[in-house]
């Protein structure tokens, strides 16, 4: 009987082909038809695990949506699915296992709040960014009822550069930038001084050639210091003049994005979905990447994403702003996860992170209580807990922690 | 009363009999053996090819036979690498070429790189070829004579040294540096009759090998090591490859330094302070109390993390430096790799931990990068090449240089940040 039972509810599910985004091996984008499984219904994007709706609508987006819904719905189902296959087989999480279907809501604009879920229509609307969102109980009282845990992907909306607050790297580049414009007045002084000599040396016999060579050169030798010197005093204007103006960002269609939001839900048993911090974002930019298979979040996609991605093997020092929230995103916890992940091996991390994540809260910082809770995980997990702590924790010495 | 101090005395008495007798006893090959060292820096290409031609012939088992019959005429007390050489040689000579069956042992763990270097040293003292000068006319003056007479009697039965551990101290005695001139004034005890011809022979060959250089005797070598197993029983299966390497500039490796610059005691004070460090890395908790003139606490800080991992080595190497200045080491300055093979020696790092403690030294002593060692020159000749090309193409070399200095791999050194406290 429960066999006939599970065939009947087998057999209910279906599978149909749909245009997809995916990440070539090369990681670059393409678009192409892959198979939807898990679902329930045959005319809508209703699966057995994942419902995906439009805006603040409850009912699933159909199959005759127009194109460009279709592939965000279509893209997020799948890639969501196999997200949870990873967190369900690779990582082995109780919870995803027996997680209820999601609702996953695609070109919704409205801000989330926690007393109603959608906040009022009259505040700013929300683009270029994804969000997962904490189960509520509702106000029943206003007709408002309980809902469950939801992922919400907004539109993009191409934003002009100075609209934008950006926090940028270029402090780098301008370091680097200084550094050559010194190299190149310090190359020009030597050249000239060099032909300073060579004239005094020649002076014992003079030539008016040589004379009229002289100052032709060191014309042409200021002419280049002068140069260097006017773009370095005006590389900001130019800066803008030569970068991109607009900027926007497509989170459906990026299959990264989808992993990190599914990761959140993974672990909000711990990490609570009620603020950003570094640490519950690098953690999730780590499974993100651990899913896809690269090291890179949102980069090679010009176009859905104009914003630089996160890359995990970016070489950068610890400054102590990176516990702000200001720097949430950034990714340098990535990058760091992705060191403690290359010293305890790929087959070992998805558990390594699942484990520490259960260990750490929402509120917890990087150079202490992540340490720690790196540090007691490897006890745990680690093959040889003290060869590879002591690996971990030169690592970090190294990135100035 | 008077019967009690009858047996006290009776039973010091006895211990000491027994100790006697354990010291002359035949040394077992058990105390030879390979307990420590990983693959032998000693056997490469050619080497394994001269194994190859003595495992043809003999079996390991009659290899260990006859390098057992060899230790029986010894025991603990008069164990004498020159002697064993020598009976080896004889022993051996008749199944195949001495040094292969020295190498055959080695690889077999009956015997250790530190016996092989021993033996093999003597076993080329043995070998080598006595020049003759012609007659000296030097004259060896009465504190010489002397010397040679105390460390060299006629009658062998009155020195109980081997050859190797008399040599060291009429070296040090003689006080001459020149090899050559101590090799003149061995031929000239030799003429005046000092010395006789025998004496002769083992003692110029000796200064010819300069055997005393990176040299440890068999007899100090066997004590020292029983004492610490005895104190420290370890692992039989430990054995690592790092502490067998040879250390730069020298010829004998790490673990044989140990036993040549430190007596037991100093290899335990040194095994002790990675044993400090291992307790300090696994350390969970570290407070630091301040304390008021009137002895109140006043404030307890809590270390961070990463506070604790410098704090640690920062730690580890004060307890170094202060080791050095403690006159107990006469000054010596130890090294980290020191610390290592004695805490090794006595067990207190396994094989799985072994490299990744020993590559801390990185942190507060980093190994220059092909970069930093290149960076002189290249900042030398771009600076001459910006000279030779005109401007504005110049640019470009300056590009370059930036672009090299930005991504080449720099060595990373230690360093506490202001918002930490170690």
């Amino acid at each position: 009987m429960k066999f006939l039972c599970l065939l009947l509810i087998s057999s209910s599910l279906f599978g149909k082909e749909f245009p997809v985004v995916i990440r070539l091996p090369n990681f670059k984008i393409d678009i192409q038809k892959k198979v939807l499984v898990d679902l329930e219904s045959s005319s809508s994007f209703d699966g057995k695990y994942f419902k995906i709706v439009e805006g603040t609508s409850d009912e699933p987006i159909s199959f005759d949506a127009p194109s460009n819904l279709l592939l965000k719905a279509a893209t997020t189902y799948y890639h969501l699915s196999f997200a949870r296959e990873y967190f369900s087989q690779r990582v082995q999480s109780p919870k995803i296992q027996k997680l209820k279907k999601m609702t996953i809501r695609i070109d919704i604009t409205r801000e989330f709040f926690a007393l109603s879920r959608f906040a009022n229509e009259n505040k700013p609307l929300v683009y270029n960014t994804a969000t997962t969102i904490p189960a509520g109980v509702g106000f029943p009282s206003r007709g408002v009822a309980p809902w469950d845990m939801e992922i919400w992907f907004r539109p993009k909306k191409a934003i002009h550069i100075d609209d934008l607050k950006l926090r940028t790297n270029l402090g780098q580049i301008d370091a680097l930038f200084r550094v050559f414009r010194e190299q190149v007045h310090m190359m020009s002084f030597q050249r000239f001084m060099a032909g300073v000599i060579g004239q005094t040396v020649n002076n014992q016999s003079p030539s008016a050639i040589k004379t009229e060579l002289f100052w032709q050169s060191s014309l042409r030798i200021a002419e280049s210091s002068l140069l260097m010197e006017l773009f370095y005093q005006f590389r900001d204007p130019l800066t803008k003049l030569t970068s991109r103006k607009y900027f926007w960002l497509e989170t459906a269609l990026i299959p990264e994005v989808i992993y990190h939001e599914f990761s959140h839900v993974a672990m909000s048993d711990s990490l609570v979905l009620t603020h950003d911090s570094p640490v519950v974002e690098g953690l999730a930019d780590i499974f993100a990447v651990m899913i896809s298979g690269n090291s890179k979040i949102a980069t090679n996609i010009k176009k859905y994403n104009t914003f630089s991605g996160k890359k995990a093997k970016r070489k950068q020092d610890y400054q102590l702003q990176f516990e702000t929230s200001n720097y949430a995103n950034s990714d340098f916890v990535l990058g760091l996860l992705w060191q403690v992940k290359d010293i305890i091996g790929e087959e070992l991390a998805p558990r390594f992170m699942f484990r520490l994540s259960e260990k750490l809260r929402s509120s917890d910082n990087i150079r202490n209580q992540l340490v720690k809770g790196i540090r007691e995980t490897c006890e745990e997990v680690c093959p040889s807990p003290t060869t590879q702590n002591i690996q971990i924790l030169k690592s970090f010495v190294i990135k100035k922690m | 009363m008077l019967a009690m101090k009858y047996l006290i005395c009776l039973l010091i008495f006895s211990m000491k009999l027994l100790a006697q007798g354990q010291m002359n006893s035949p040394l077992p090959a058990e105390r030879f053996y390979n307990d420590r060292e990983g693959s032998s820096p000693f056997i490469q290409k050619k080497e394994r090819s001269l194994i190859a031609e003595w495992e043809d012939k003999v079996s390991i088992d009659q290899t260990k036979e006859i390098f057992q019959h060899a230790l029986s005429r010894y025991n603990p007390s008069n164990i004498c690498a020159y002697n064993l050489m020598t009976d080896l040689m004889a022993l051996s000579s008749q199944y195949g070429k001495p040094k292969s069956f020295l190498l055959a042992l080695r690889k077999n763990d009956v015997i250790d790189d530190i016996v092989l270097a021993t033996l093999l040293k003597n076993f080329h003292v043995l070998n080598s070829k006595i020049t003759f000068k012609y007659e000296l006319t030097m004259k060896l003056g009465e504190e010489e004579q002397k010397v040679f007479k105390e460390y060299f009697p006629s009658n062998p039965k009155l020195n109980t040294r081997c050859i190797d551990e008399s040599y060291k101290v009429w070296k040090a005695k003689m006080n001459i540096s020149d090899r050559s001139v101590r090799a003149d004034s061995i031929q000239v005890a030799y003429q005046e009759n000092i010395i006789n011809y025998q004496v002769f022979q083992k003692l110029y060959r000796t200064n010819l090998a300069n055997i005393d250089k990176d040299y440890v005797t068999l007899r100090d070598y066997l004590s020292k090591k029983q004492e610490l197993r005895d104190q420290k029983p370890i692992l039989p299966s430990e054995r690592t490859t790092l502490i067998a390497q040879k250390v730069k500039g020298k010829n004998s490796s790490y673990r044989s330094q140990l036993y040549q610059r430190y007596d037991v005691v100093q290899i335990m004070f040194l095994a002790d302070i990675i044993n400090k460090l291992q307790e300090h890395l696994a350390s969970t908790k570290m407070i630091l109390q301040i304390y008021n003139k009137d002895e109140t606490l006043l404030r307890s800080i809590e270390l961070e993390e990463m506070e604790r991992f410098r704090f640690a080595l920062k730690f580890l190497r004060k307890e170094m430096l202060e080791l050095s200045n403690n006159a107990y080491f006469f000054g010596q300055s130890i090294s980290y790799m020191d610390l290592i093979s004695a805490a090794f020696e006595v067990g207190l790092i396994s094989t799985k931990d072994i490299d990744e403690v020993a590559k801390l030294e990185t942190l507060w002593n980093p190994r220059k990068t092909l970069y930093e060692k290149a960076a002189v020159w290249i900042r030398l000749a771009g600076s001459v090449g910006t000279l030779l090309i005109p401007p504005p193409y110049g640019f470009a070399v300056a590009l370059g240089l930036v672009a090299i200095e930005s991504s080449a791999k720099k060595s990373q050194k230690i360093v506490s940040p202001d918002y930490s406290l170690f």
